[in-house]
């Protein structure tokens, strides 16, 4: 469903994000994992067509996302790591914005925003002005967002900072739901446990290379550790070396 | 013992605060220099284009001024009330500029949380914030200061004394109207209700000009039997008589004796200037003391006084845009929701508004030249004419420069959801074009239509005007969004910022450009209907002669349109990838 070929991306002399190729498959949960700048924020912002890489290809649902980005576009809906939306918009109009944006069809807008609305808990709130919210309750506005086109295609990034316990325990079942009903999840976090608990696909990318990549079982294969937790791996993966 | 230290330590750090206060500003400065991602080319271009339009600038100057002290029998110019007139306009635009610049950076900037957590007294807060506007604003003038004060000081062939204390003069001048307008702020912001804050606004800011009106109607007339018009002010301001202790004579003959090298007058004018700062800055502080935690506290809590009502809005804008997509009319009714419950941008349109107001009022009361031939009176109505439509769109000029030109940056932090979104760039602008425009085609309508028939010129004229407005109009407000897509800037901290940095500037001058090569045709063609009465007079050939010049202009525009938008769009194109 998605699939990045050989991606770099250069700021000026610095290398974000190196030579990079990832299959995801449709209907899967993929964990990105790394840690801080290692390239997961940008890789992702490459993969939504924020970012334009220097180099490489990008292909999400079949199409090109920059021969064809408006149709890639379409298929994705995306839930950045700083959630910053129009402060002096309603919930409600910011979703009616999106709607309109992503052409959803008139007689089921209202349906949609009810529904989403109900699923993150926003109903009280959603005639209030964004800038009143919570850093919690705009991320689950911008969830809202994501979801209120029903992409094919879901990318969140960071998705757990700023959620309360239940928040956070809504936001799981609800990808668990969405990979039910056969949308590709990508989900860049810090949290291993959820990865672990939710991810069908894994890769840690460090210092813009990925490291490894593969089911929870394939990572233990090939790092030869059979018994070992995904933080045990992580850590060993990631850890900087020395050598004398 | 020790707690003396504390307390020395504590007035130290007090000190020490205000400069420390400021290094983010500055530092962000130096670091969009940075070439660490590659060579700062819109910085750099920016700059150059900077420096061009000061060079420009000062050559218009100069050129102008040496003109004027050609001798004339009947004519005998002194500088200092032009110098007046300069001083009072500036003056004037700093304290509106400074009201507005502060009330976005103290009520709605990022890091005012932040700050007001930090263990920093009240004094620092208020200057950093002070500085911070007094920087925004003073770009500005440096720009258009620069080749002034270069310009009079060649014409008045000035001592090196005029070159060193001059500078000093002017800013001490114009220090009072920062803090001025800071306190206005203060004050305005405190005294809004936590509801219908704006209601409250716009009949305090109706109540003022009407105030303003009478004043100028019946003060004026009492000082000067002969003022009869709000342009008499500024006649009176600068003529130094009867006001002889008035600032803006005082400083401008000051400037004056000090270019001839004598300094008395303008010590006891940087002295007069000093302490009225000083008074203004412990006026300021008690205010920012008093009212500023608890109305920032109310705005915190009252973050919900929704304007336009959600269903209404909808409803309308899908009525008035039918015809756009609907992508582009998603756009639009954002537009509208983030402008109308924006307090900053409609502060600044009501100014503005104001502004067009004056202006028309200001038509209404020129009276035609008496005692003159048939010819004069026609070149008369060919420059009322022609002067109508060239003040009307410096109006929409600066309209479309507080507006038009940073509504692309004003995406800031959310700019990800249109970048994520199935949209074109051209897309985009087209909504803002769309939202804009229509706001300016009534103002144009407006200002064309009062000041034609304030002129009582014929109604077909007023047509033409209102028709060579709305044209030129499109062409202003396209300029505007290629430049503002092409400057963007979605890092800023207040939106504030936007409208002095220095794309804006290459905007406005980019607009003047525009506009005079816009005046030719529209020159010629009302030149040729007034001047020319025996081949225009009739219904058909004058059709046919306001046909032609609508034509040009339009041909002109429509060119000047593409190109901006082609260029914002590739320039938005390659941020939104």
């Amino acid at each position: 469903m998605i699939k990045l070929t050989q991606v770099s991306k250069r700021f000026g002399s610095f290398l974000a994000v190196d030579n990079i190729s990832l299959s995801v498959p449709a209907g899967s949960i993929f964990a990105f994992l790394g840690i801080n700048g290692a390239g997961k924020t940008t890789t992702i912002r490459m993969m939504t067509g924020i970012t334009q890489p220097t180099s490489g290809s990008i292909t999400v649902g079949g199409f090109d996302l920059f021969r064809s980005p408006l149709e890639a576009k379409a298929i994705i809906g995306y839930v950045p790591d700083r959630p910053h939306i129009y402060p002096k918009l309603t919930g409600r109009e910011f979703l009616y914005f999106i709607c309109d944006l992503y052409r959803v069809p008139a007689s089921r807008i209202d349906h949609n925003i009810d529904r989403v609305l109900d699923e993150y808990s926003m109903r009280p709130w959603q005639d209030a002005l964004v800038e009143s919210y919570s850093h919690g309750m705009r991320q689950r506005i911008a969830m809202c967002a994501a979801m209120v086109h029903q992409p094919q295609i879901l990318v969140v990034d960071e998705p757990m900072v700023g959620l309360d316990p239940h928040g956070a325990h809504d936001f799981k079942e609800s990808l668990k739901r969405y990979a039910k009903s056969g949308v590709t999840v990508f989900l860049s976090t810090h949290s291993l446990d959820v990865a672990e608990e939710l991810a069908d696909h894994l890769a840690i990318i460090h210092k813009g290379s990925i490291l490894t990549s593969g089911t929870l079982d394939e990572i233990r294969e090939i790092s030869g550790r059979p018994s070992e937790d995904l933080e045990g791996m992580f850590l060993e993966l990631t850890t900087p070396r020395f050598e004398h | 013992m020790e707690v003396e230290t504390s307390k020395n330590d504590q007035s130290q750090f007090r000190a020490r605060a205000a400069i420390t206060l400021l290094t983010p500003p500055v530092l962000s400065i130096k670091n969009r220099w940075s070439s660490r991602y590659g060579l700062p080319r819109k910085e750099l271009f920016s700059a150059l284009l900077t420096v061009m339009m000061t060079v420009g600038l000062y050559a218009c100057c100069t050129t102008m001024l040496r003109e004027l002290s050609q001798p004339l029998s009947h004519f005998h110019l002194t500088y200092s009330p032009i110098i007046a007139a300069l001083l009072a306009a500036m003056f004037i635009m700093t304290l509106l500029s400074a009201s507005v610049s502060a009330m976005s950076a103290l009520y709605a900037s990022k890091d005012i949380d932040f700050l007001l957590a930090s263990p920093v007294s009240e004094e620092a807060l208020v200057l950093t914030k002070v500085a911070e506007i007094t920087l925004s604003l003073f770009w500005m003038l440096f720009v258009f200061g620069i080749p002034l004060y270069l310009s009079f000081g060649e014409a008045l062939s000035a001592d090196v004394l005029y070159y060193v204390i001059s500078p000093i003069l002017v800013f001490a001048f114009l220090a009072p109207a920062v803090l001025f307008g800071t306190t206005a702020a203060i004050l305005f912001s405190s005294l809004l209700p936590a509801r219908g804050g704006r209601h409250a606004f716009a009949l305090l800011f109706a109540v003022s000009i009407g105030l303003f009106f009478a004043i100028i109607n019946n003060g004026a007339k009492l000082l000067l039997p002969s003022a009869t018009q709000s342009s008499s002010v500024l006649a009176l301001l600068s003529s130094g008589s009867p006001w002889y202790l008035l600032a803006t004579s005082s400083i401008a003959r000051s400037i004056e004796t000090l270019a001839q090298g004598n300094l008395a007058p303008t010590t006891w004018a940087i002295g007069a200037c000093a302490g009225i700062t000083t008074l203004a800055w412990v006026i300021t502080v008690v205010f920012f003391k008093k009212l500023f935690r608890r109305t920032h506290t109310k705005l915190q809590v009252s973050s919900s006084p929704l304007q336009l009502d959600s269903r209404l809005g909808r409803s309308v804008a899908r009525v008035l845009f039918a015809m756009t997509r609907r992508g582009t009319r998603a756009l639009i009714t954002k537009e509208i929701f983030a402008f109308s419950r924006e307090l900053t941008q409609t502060l600044q349109l009501v100014m503005l508004l104001t502004i067009c107001a004056l202006y028309s009022y200001n038509f209404s009361h020129i009276s035609p030249p008496t005692r003159v031939g048939v010819e004069i009176l026609q070149l008369w109505d060919v420059l009322m004419t022609a002067l109508n439509v060239l003040l009307g769109l410096m109006v929409i000029l600066s309209i479309s420069s507080r507006f038009v030109f940073p509504s692309v940056s004003l995406e800031g932090n959310s700019l990800w959801v249109i970048q994520s979104a199935p949209i074109s760039p051209r897309d985009i602008l087209r909504a803002k074009y769309t939202s804009w425009f229509s706001l300016i085609v009534i103002v144009s309508l407006a200002i064309f239509s009062a000041g034609g028939c304030a002129m009582g010129v014929e109604p077909r004229v007023i047509i033409a005007s209102a028709v060579s407005g709305i044209i030129i109009s499109h062409g202003i407000v396209t300029l505007g969004l290629g430049f503002g897509a092409r400057f963007a800037r979605f890092d800023w901290e207040h939106a504030g910022q936007l409208a002095t940095n220095t794309g804006n500037l290459a905007y406005m001058a980019t607009g003047v450009l525009l506009l005079a090569i816009n005046m030719v045709p529209v020159t010629l063609m009302f030149g040729a209907y007034y001047l020319l009465p025996s081949v225009f007079r009739d219904d058909m050939a004058a059709l046919m002669l306001l046909a032609s010049g609508v034509t040009v202009l339009s041909i002109i525009n429509i060119t000047v349109g593409r190109v901006s938008i082609s260029i914002g769009a590739r320039a938005l194109q390659r941020c939104l990838l």
